[in-house]
């Protein structure tokens, strides 16, 4: 039931007047842009073992260390004379999956915990959420960092890392809107009919803030791929040799000087991921929200 | 109320501009008069206080403020002089060294040097309390006896050919009893010796500052004051010199000497080093309990390559176990580049091939280009069919965990859960660098070294009076864990790279990677 809702809410989002058709109304070209250059990344990253092999993103060979961009290696090739665009396509595999797992475990934690602390008033949940305050205090990567260092470098312990080092902002920012939906007329309707409150929680009020999920769920993907990368940037993502953007900026920040392609690649795909994801982000927000709608 | 406040915020503003215009004014003049020579360095200061420090940096510090008994006389190594004693002599069984000390020398708070100061600062060091790591280093030393005030008899249990050698190193400096005994805990941040400068002022992090001193026995130092600032990243150091903002800066990377060496401003000094970098294999367990295994990944290398491509041209293909500079050095034939070899080797303990998989650890940042090389050497691994699980450390946790001892498992001497780890080492001194990593029971032999043959060799060395004799062990031992047994994977020697001033002259630099700047002056 409360699925279908979510659905149909969906549908509405996007079929009455779609986000894409609201874009090219407004003329927004920019944040099309963004939307195609994200696509091509994520079907570069899910397409990575069709483009290139794993092996030719991996192998050393120091008798093509450092070349320039050419027709057999179009990025050039790093330190190790391993090809930059092999490595840039599966380090974005890499990173693109850790920053998506990492949100989705932040975002299901986040509007569990941050949901039912809005919901019932008790001790316990005040606990909770003074609890989540004090996590709150932690700087974010340092939280990260923290987790990392405990669960030892590597993928899985990365993503969880970014994931729960969110899931403190992700329960406050959730719990404001259902404190205040929890009031509305709807809910109390629901109640008189004889409606559970786990039920009035997850298909009446959780439905409520699916455009805020949307939003908040684009936003920290950029996020998390930000700070992936920069705990990988530290030695704490994947080891070598396997390639992750920040792992790569890292080694190559010596070269900089004198052989600028090679950080060039990975620090761009870097940031233009995340800013479209941003602009992404920001867009459909605008899109959601009905006032800032109107105001165009 | 309104006027009050107005006139107190005013009041504050002009207060804070007159300081910040004093600030400013000040830094230049101050920088005007003095002309100090500032250089940069890689680590922090570990501890100023000689008979604790371990560090190459920090010891290029406290050669400044402090001397030794005697001294080399040149970065050759190839005679011992005097420093601060004037003679010495040793009884026939070599057990007993009389010292004649140099009169008339002050440490820099007042007090007076003599044989009491000699006693006092080696049975400080030889004191378990103190917990140097320095004092398995001199533990040969029995006793330590005051004759008359200038003169002191040093007494060993055995007798002790590297005596001399030890004396000269910076552990075995002469610290003022006086200023010790005044605040033995707090001595590491004031250290008092009887060196050509003295300490002004420690920041830990940011700055060390040395001043010329009035009256000093010996040559009197160049400069008037030196400025010291660590600087952990390679490039940033190259950037300080580049900028003007350094007159020597230790340790350009090596992807960096090519700035340094195109600056007009600025020249690279490239020297012969001691230091070699190499992969400790895990003898205590397969696959690298099998000398042939050891043998074979040796192969697997194409050093070559790695020196020209990731070095940058700046290191050397190892020739044995001993760079130059060493002593009782002889050159060994280099391990070709045959990966067809390597695998037959293998073949030969392993027919099947390698089933479980190495784990190698690397630190990152420790030495130069540590990481990379490492991953280079991973993917040769590879290329021979061996499978490889990679983990990359940062330095603290990385010796730690190394040292840490673990009785009944592996090697016991530290951790068993690696196959190969990388490490380096630049020291001079043929007995301790073979003794710690290759005697059976040292707690430094990480690897688990165990081998009769060569136990017996640094045995007879360690007692042999007879230069040349002692230097025949080393020999012998040279060609064994070469040629037949080595407890490691060679990778290259190092060579240093130091990017100093224009106008910038008198550094001596010795192979371990020691300088010293008593006598170096801008022009």
């Amino acid at each position: 039931m409360s699925f279908l809702t979510l659905v149909s809410h969906m549908r509405n989002c996007f079929n009455s007047q779609s986000f894409f058709g609201y874009l090219v109304c407004r003329k927004n070209y920019v944040i099309i842009c963004a939307i195609l250059i994200a696509a091509t990344f994520v079907i570069c990253a899910i397409s990575a073992p069709l483009l290139y092999s794993y092996e030719s993103a991996t192998r050393v060979d120091l008798l093509n260390s450092l070349l320039l961009p050419s027709m057999n290696h179009l990025l050039g090739t790093d330190e190790l004379g391993r090809d930059l665009l092999a490595r840039v396509v599966w380090g974005g595999r890499i990173t693109l999956l850790v920053a998506l797992f990492a949100v989705v475990i932040a975002m299901v934690m986040g509007v569990t915990i941050g949901g039912v602390c809005g919901y019932y008033d008790n001790w316990f949940t005040s606990v909770v959420m003074r609890f989540i305050d004090s996590m709150i205090a932690f700087p974010r990567a340092l939280f990260a960092i923290i987790i990392v260092t405990i669960l030892g470098p590597g993928v899985v312990s990365l993503t969880l890392a970014i994931g729960i080092s969110t899931i403190p902002a992700n329960v406050r920012l959730f719990r404001g809107p259902v404190l205040a939906l929890k009031q509305r007329q709807f809910t109390t309707a629901a109640k008189s009919l004889g409606a559970s409150n786990l039920s009035i929680l997850f298909s009446h009020i959780l439905p409520n803030t699916t455009s805020l999920i949307i939003v908040q769920g684009t936003l920290s993907l950029a996020e998390a791929i930000l700070i992936g990368s920069g705990l990988s940037f530290l030695g704490l993502g994947p080891q070598p040799p396997t390639p992750e953007w920040g792992a790569m900026i890292a080694g190559s920040r010596a070269q900089i000087t004198q052989y600028p392609h090679v950080i060039f690649a990975p620090g761009l795909a870097l940031f233009i991921i995340i800013l479209s994801f941003n602009l992404i982000g920001d867009a459909l927000r605008d899109y959601i929200d009905p006032r800032s709608r109107k105001a165009l | 109320m309104q006027p009050f406040l107005k006139v107190t915020r005013q009041a504050c503003f002009k207060v804070g501009l007159s300081l910040l215009s004093a600030a400013t004014l000040t830094t230049p003049t101050f920088a005007q008069d003095t002309k100090p020579l500032r250089i940069v360095q890689g680590p922090n200061f570990d501890t100023l206080d000689p008979a604790v420090s371990k560090s190459t940096p920090t010891q290029v510090v406290l050669r400044g403020l402090f001397n030794t008994l005697v001294k080399w006389n040149d970065p050759s190594m190839s005679k011992i002089i005097p420093d601060l004693a004037e003679s010495w002599s040793s009884s026939e069984d070599g057990l007993v060294w009389t010292f004649k000390l140099r009169q008339g020398v002050k440490f820099s708070d007042g007090s007076i040097f003599n044989a009491e100061a000699v006693k006092f600062n080696i049975d400080r060091i030889l004191d378990p309390k103190l917990g140097s790591s320095n004092r398995s280093q001199l533990s040969d030393i029995s006793e330590v006896k005051i004759i008359d005030p200038y003169t002191v008899e040093i007494v060993t249990k055995a007798p002790a050919p590297t005596l001399l050698e030890k004396l000269t190193e910076t552990y075995a400096s002469m610290s003022s009893p006086t200023a010790v005994k005044a605040d033995p805990s707090g001595y590491s941040q004031h250290p008092v010796g009887t060196g050509p400068y003295t300490l002004v002022k420690w920041i830990p992090g940011e700055s060390l500052t040395l001043k010329k001193k009035t009256e000093y026995f010996g040559k009197p130092g160049k400069s008037e004051s030196m400025v010291f600032r660590p600087i952990p990243e390679g490039v940033a150091r190259v950037i300080e010199l580049q900028t003007g903002n350094a007159d020597i800066a230790f340790n350009i990377p090596p992807e960096s000497a090519s700035d340094v060496k195109d600056n007009n401003e600025a020249e690279l000094l490239v020297k012969p080093s001691s230091f070699q970098m190499f992969f400790e294999l895990n003898t205590a367990k397969p696959p690298f309990n099998d000398p042939r295994v050891r043998l074979a990944v040796n192969y697997a290398i194409d050093r070559s390559a790695i020196i020209e491509k990731i070095m940058h041209g700046y290191a050397t293909v190892p020739t044995g176990i001993f760079p130059e500079g060493i002593q009782g050095r002889v050159a060994q034939k280099p391990y070709p580049y045959d990966p067809e070899k390597a695998k037959e080797l293998i073949a030969e303990v392993y027919p099947d091939g390698i089933k479980e998989k190495v784990v190698i650890w690397t630190p990152n940042g420790r030495y130069p280009k540590d990481k990379t090389v490492s991953e280079v050497v991973q993917s040769y691994l590879n290329a021979i069919g061996i499978k490889t699980e990679f983990k990359v450390w940062e330095w603290a946790a990385y010796t730690k965990t190394l040292y840490k001892p673990n009785p009944g498992v592996g090697t016991g001497k530290g951790s068993n859960a690696a196959n190969m780890w990388l490490f380096g080492t630049g020291i001079v001194q043929a007995d301790y660098r073979t003794r710690r990593k290759f005697y059976s029971t040292h707690a430094s032999n990480l690897t688990g070294y165990n081998n009769p043959k060569i136990d017996t060799l640094l045995d007879k060395a360690s007692t042999e009076l007879n230069y040349e004799k002692r230097m025949g062990y080393f020999e012998e031992l040279q060609d064994i864990v070469w040629n037949e047994a080595p407890n490691a994977l060679t990778l290259y020697n190092g060579v240093q790279l130091i990017g100093v001033a224009k106008g910038v002259k008198g550094l001596e630099i010795y192979s371990n990677e020691f300088v010293n700047l008593n006598q170096v002056a801008k022009e």
